[in-house]
């Protein structure tokens, strides 16, 4: 069964149309980037997800309409939407204390554990902590949960890299297993692109790409191509060109891997680089 | 309803300074108070004092010292109400500032995400809200009061055995200094009634405000009365005149629990009743003229439809994401 089934959803705030008739699945045991510029969509269709707006079209997650059965939801999903929402004013102890007690699938000895591997202290006030500090405490919770979706919305914004590192190492080692999926989106696209099995590209409210990233990998080519051979390349319809070096990089959808290899050196690309590559392409 | 309990724990911990330390600094300053007042005034009577006025009240009390428990314990009385009222008043300002921040603070830092991330119902929420505003302060307030009375009546009797060496009296025939806390006691539940329809438009405003709370919560009422008075609508509609000042008014100062508005009305009912003996039988009457009361009821209910709008709204919101 998807943990998320979405048909036709839309979403409009007055004039400006948030989402536009988007479809897609997300099966159990995946880890899907969601990708997109600032205003594309992402929030609002994170906020549909989580039951938090209301919308058009057709929404399951879990089997459930998240906004008319969203008490039931939570019970099985978490989010973090960035590191700044924990209350200030709580005491560590007392916020593990709540949620203990509001929440059936929390396990306070993994909390424990969990929470043993940070610096943060359990009198200590949330305002007291740095920002780094929130956000472990934040992602311990989250991980204590046996939820069967977690949904991160940029999540380490704002932390260093170390931080940023950690978060998504503990999250990949010490939660992530088949039975659980996890959907994130960040901008910095590069550090999460080793831990995810999907991808999902929105611009204005559309979807433009959606594969696994097997399929990426198997879809998409970049060329280096010396000058000589450029347009060369270009007969070959590549999706984006940039200049590096005085070298042009060529990205190619479906295109035969050995035409490709002839005119240069071949690589998968970066999902940073396809991001650029094909909103740029929509945009034009 | 099973989050009730951690969701009542969550607003004591989140207010704590406003709704235990509040009522207990403002008793303890009243008690403090008292003290200094019966040290001047012991001292007074003790010392051989040259004026006309001191001679007479210790020739008074020279001669019946068994007078002095009586006037003592009623003048405490008069203090314990005293003391009732402004720990009560306090409590409703602390009440105030707690409503109108109640579904508005935490959409400003937007910790409200982290809450609705949890499988905690959003009526739920506001429901625990409700019972901090409209009997969790009130009781705190009236255990804070209680102790004030008793640490009042301690130094009172302190100062009435040196005096006269005796404390027949002060213990009359049925603990009359505390009788005002038995009626306190049963106007808490009547005042939850009571003041629903103000905890709910206040808790409506925060939930709606998106800035500024506070004038959400005071013009509108304010305006309406406010034309009521200058374009005699109400009086139009066959109804007295100024109907909603009346009404607002009414709601605010009429509040069962003794306030500092109401003292004047009630302190001569209650002085009155706490001659030993006489208290007894009043002490439901009170009672139950509120419950004959349909404001009470109409009130509550209005109180009510705020609440559940207030949730509704809550509920919808979504500018926090």
């Amino acid at each position: 069964m998807s943990v998320i089934q979405a048909h036709n959803l839309s979403k409009r705030y007055g004039a400006k149309i948030a989402l536009d008739q988007i479809s897609f699945s997300v099966p159990a045991g995946r880890i899907v980037g969601l990708i997109g510029p600032n205003g594309a969509g992402k929030t609002t269709a994170l906020k549909a997800v989580l039951g938090l707006t209301d919308f058009l079209g057709e929404l399951k997650v879990l089997g459930l309409n998240p906004y008319t059965q969203r008490d039931e939801l939570m019970q099985s999903v978490c989010f973090i939407a960035d590191v700044a929402i924990l209350p200030r004013w709580i005491r560590v102890g007392d916020l593990v204390a709540f949620t203990q007690s509001v929440h059936p699938k929390f396990d306070r000895a993994r909390f424990d554990a969990l929470i043993a591997q940070t610096e943060v202290k359990p009198l200590a006030r949330v305002r007291e902590l740095s920002k780094g500090m929130v956000a472990q405490l934040h992602l311990s919770l989250v991980m204590a949960i046996d939820a069967k979706l977690l949904v991160l919305d940029e999540p380490t914004l704002g932390l260093d890299i170390i931080y940023r590192k950690r978060f998504y190492d503990t999250l990949l080692n010490d939660y992530f297993d088949q039975e659980k999926t996890i959907i994130v989106t960040t901008h910095q696209v590069e550090e999460i692109q080793h831990i995810l099995t999907d991808l999902i590209f929105i611009q204005h409210g559309r979807i433009i790409l959606d594969a696994s990233m097997d399929q990426v990998s198997e879809r998409f080519t970049e060329v280096l191509v010396t000058p000589a051979r450029a347009d060369a390349a270009r007969a070959l319809k590549p999706l984006n060109e940039r200049l590096v070096f005085g070298k042009h990089v060529f990205l190619y959808d479906s295109v035969d891997r050995q035409t490709l290899a002839a005119l240069g050196e071949i690589n998968v690309p970066g999902v940073a680089d396809l991001f650029v590559a094909t909103m740029s392409e929509k945009a034009a | 309803m099973k989050n009730l309990l951690p969701l009542l724990k969550r607003e004591f911990q989140e207010h704590r300074g406003g709704l235990l330390l509040t009522p207990f600094i403002a008793g303890a300053v009243l008690a403090v108070l008292l003290v200094l007042g019966l040290v001047t005034g012991a001292s007074g009577l003790l010392k051989v004092q040259s004026t006309i006025g001191g001679e007479i009240t210790r020739y008074a009390i020279q001669n019946n010292p068994e007078l002095i428990a009586p006037a003592a314990s009623k003048a405490l009385q008069a203090f314990g109400l005293a003391a009732a009222a402004i720990i009560n008043l306090t409590c409703a300002i602390v009440v105030f500032f707690y409503c109108l921040g109640s579904l508005y603070d935490d959409r400003k830092d937007r910790s409200i995400l982290f809450w609705r991330s949890l499988p905690v119902s959003d009526a739920e929420s506001v429901i625990a809200k409700v019972i901090t505003a409209a009997l969790v302060a009130p009781a705190i307030a009236f255990v804070a009061t209680v102790a004030t009375q008793m640490l009042m009546w301690l130094c009172g009797a302190v100062v009435v055995l040196v005096t006269s060496g005796s404390l027949k009296g002060m213990l009359g025939g049925n603990f009359s200094f505390f009788s005002g806390t038995v009626q306190h006691l049963i106007a808490l539940p009547i005042h939850v009634l009571w003041v629903l329809p103000v905890v709910g438009w206040l808790m409506l405003a925060s939930a709606f405000a998106k800035t500024k709370p506070f004038l959400w919560a005071v013009l509108p009422p304010l305006g309406i009365a406010i034309a009521d008075s200058w374009f005699d609508v109400t009086r139009n509609l066959s109804m007295p005149s100024n109907t909603v000042f009346r009404l607002i008014g009414e709601r605010l100062f009429d509040d069962p629990l003794p306030m500092a508005a109401n003292l004047s009305r009630d302190a001569v009912g209650l002085i009155g009743s706490l001659v030993p003996g006489a208290v007894a039988p009043g002490i439901f009457d009170e009672a139950l003229v509120y419950l004959k009361m349909p404001s009470l009821w109409l009130g509550a209910l209005a109180g009510a439809a705020f609440i559940a709008f207030a949730i509704f709204l809550r509920r919808k919101s979504e500018e926090a994401y």
